[in-house]
């Protein structure tokens, strides 16, 4: 361990980097914990008066206009080096929690960001509808105004949904995410592998809910989900669609609980979604990640691991907005940077950008306008 | 190299880990000045805890927290008081990253969260020479 951290600090060096490497002679494995107790030891003193030093002589100001990208060779590291023996290792260990997959992840990131951090964080996306392409976007785009209460205006040839009653675009509520339905020549031919989870408030509400949507032109769907407590329809043009049963996550989510993305690795699409929108992070698991926005309220985005590759691009996807002043090109090649790449969905010279995320999970950047 | 010898007595490694023993007796609380609040808004996808200790500043930079357990093991409470005290410390908030551990999460799954943790601040405006990082 000794040896390791010595030549971590040289390799360190010799990239350029400032380290200092600080060898603590003769205190037991994990020595360092004792900073954690109330009132510190000697060693604990000496400890934190060596970092506070080597920190304040790293310490600059700095704004988010300072250096963006410098080489990792850069970076500055600390090591805390200990003569650890084996039996103070052990005992040290034994009282360590282990953790498992089986045990729930903490949940976290539930607080608002800061505007120290909305400052800092000067670059950013968010999604503002949910794109749906259909043959009779008026009729399509109908089904999900009366489906959600919400109100359809038609600006062109797409129709739009939203929950304001004045007809703007995009909506005041920065958390708001709409419904977009934009006309193709070409019917469905799969199944989606981006859907709409709507939420209820009680099994009797669920019920009157899929009575109403049924009357207004759903259709029942077997996907194969088998017997489960929500219930799966279709839109007018075979869009799949869940109507779940009464959840508290979701009570405060309106009438859309969730956009749910079907895909391979959750963590993948957790890494790059975290990344390209200014959505917060709530959970992530090998079979789960989930994004809500930072401001909270709102639907839920939802990736969920499941079998199967899409090769025909998807009905449903998510349009993202930069905000007012943002640069959308250079919105555009972050997002590429992080993995997304530029598709052709035919949409010949437009205004926005039309791109895949790692897994090709379509998506287009908006002009602000 | 800068390398600094930290010689200690037999009495006072003795004392250091006599009082390592009774933190898992009564582990400490988290003190009224720690703040939770997350700093940035990313973490590259990987969970971490946000603490900020008292009057320390994201305007100096920021601190990541690789805790130790051998890739295998951690302790949550006691790494968020050690994540106060490096704030403390350093006077900036800290990111202490709650990278995947083995077995469960094979190598290198814990590095892949560190260095995409790394990468996301360093996109967010936090230069590398700002940054302290320990493990």
């Amino acid at each position: 361990m000794l040896d390791d951290s010595r030549r971590f600090a040289e390799a360190v060096s010799a990239a350029g980097g400032d380290v200092r490497l600080d060898v603590y002679e003769g205190m037991p494995h994990a020595f360092h914990a004792t900073v954690l107790l109330p009132d510190l030891p000697p060693v604990a003193v000496t400890l934190m008066r060596r970092i506070a030093e080597w920190a304040d002589g790293t310490a600059t100001t700095w704004t988010s206009s300072s250096v963006r990208e410098p080489p990792l060779g850069r970076a500055v590291a600390v090591l805390l080096v200990t003569r650890a023996t084996v039996a103070g290792h052990e005992r040290v260990r034994v009282r360590l929690a282990r953790r498992d997959d089986t045990e729930p992840r903490p949940r976290l990131y539930r607080h608002a960001v800061t505007e120290r951090a909305r400052r800092v964080a000067c670059m950013a996306l968010r999604p503002v509808q949910v794109n749906i392409k259909a043959l009779d976007p008026s009729a399509v785009g109908r089904f999900w105004a009366e489906a959600l209460d919400w109100k359809a205006y038609s600006p062109g040839v797409t129709t739009y949904v939203g929950p304001s009653d004045d007809p703007v675009w995009p909506d005041p509520d920065p958390v708001a995410v709409g419904i977009n339905v934009v006309p193709v020549p070409e019917p469905k031919t799969t199944k989606n592998r981006t859907h709409l989870d709507l939420a209820t408030t009680s099994a009797a509400h669920q019920a009157e809910v899929v009575a109403r949507l049924k009357a207004l032109g759903a259709t029942p769907a077997d996907i194969g989900q088998g017997d489960v407590p929500w219930t799966v329809l279709t839109d007018p043009e075979g869009n799949e669609f869940c109507v779940l049963e009464s959840r508290e996550v979701y009570r405060d989510t309106g009438p859309i609980a969730a956009v749910v993305v079907d895909c391979v690795d959750p963590r993948a699409m957790a890494r790059f979604w975290g990344e390209a929108i200014d959505w917060t992070l709530h959970e992530v698991t090998d079979d789960q990640a989930t994004l809500r926005s930072a401001k909270g309220g709102g639907l839920y985005l939802e990736f969920l691991r499941s079998p199967g590759a899409k090769t025909v691009p998807d009905r449903v996807h998510l349009d993202l907005l930069p905000y007012p002043g943002d640069d959308r090109a250079a919105e555009v090649a972050r997002l590429r940077a992080l993995g997304a790449v530029d598709v052709d969905l035919g949409q010949g010279d437009v205004p926005w950008t039309c791109m895949a995320d790692p897994e090709g999970h379509e998506f287009c950047v908006l002009a602000p306008s | 190299m800068n390398v600094t010898r930290l010689p200690s007595t037999p009495g006072d490694s003795a004392e250091a880990l006599s009082r390592l023993m009774t933190l898992h007796a009564s582990p400490p609380e988290l003190p009224g000045d720690a703040d939770l609040t997350p700093v940035l808004p990313h973490t590259g996808g990987v969970p971490g805890t946000w603490v900020t200790a008292g009057r320390a500043a994201v305007e100096k930079g920021v601190t990541v927290y690789l805790h130790g357990g051998g890739f295998e093991y951690t302790n949550p409470h006691a790494e968020r008081l050690m994540a106060h005290r490096l704030s403390r410390a350093t006077g900036r908030p800290v990111l202490a990253v709650d990278y995947r551990l083995a077995p469960a999460h094979r190598y290198p799954a814990a590095l892949d969260d560190a260095v995409a943790a790394y990468r996301s601040l360093l996109g967010q405006g936090v230069p590398a020479s700002r940054w302290a990082r320990r493990r």
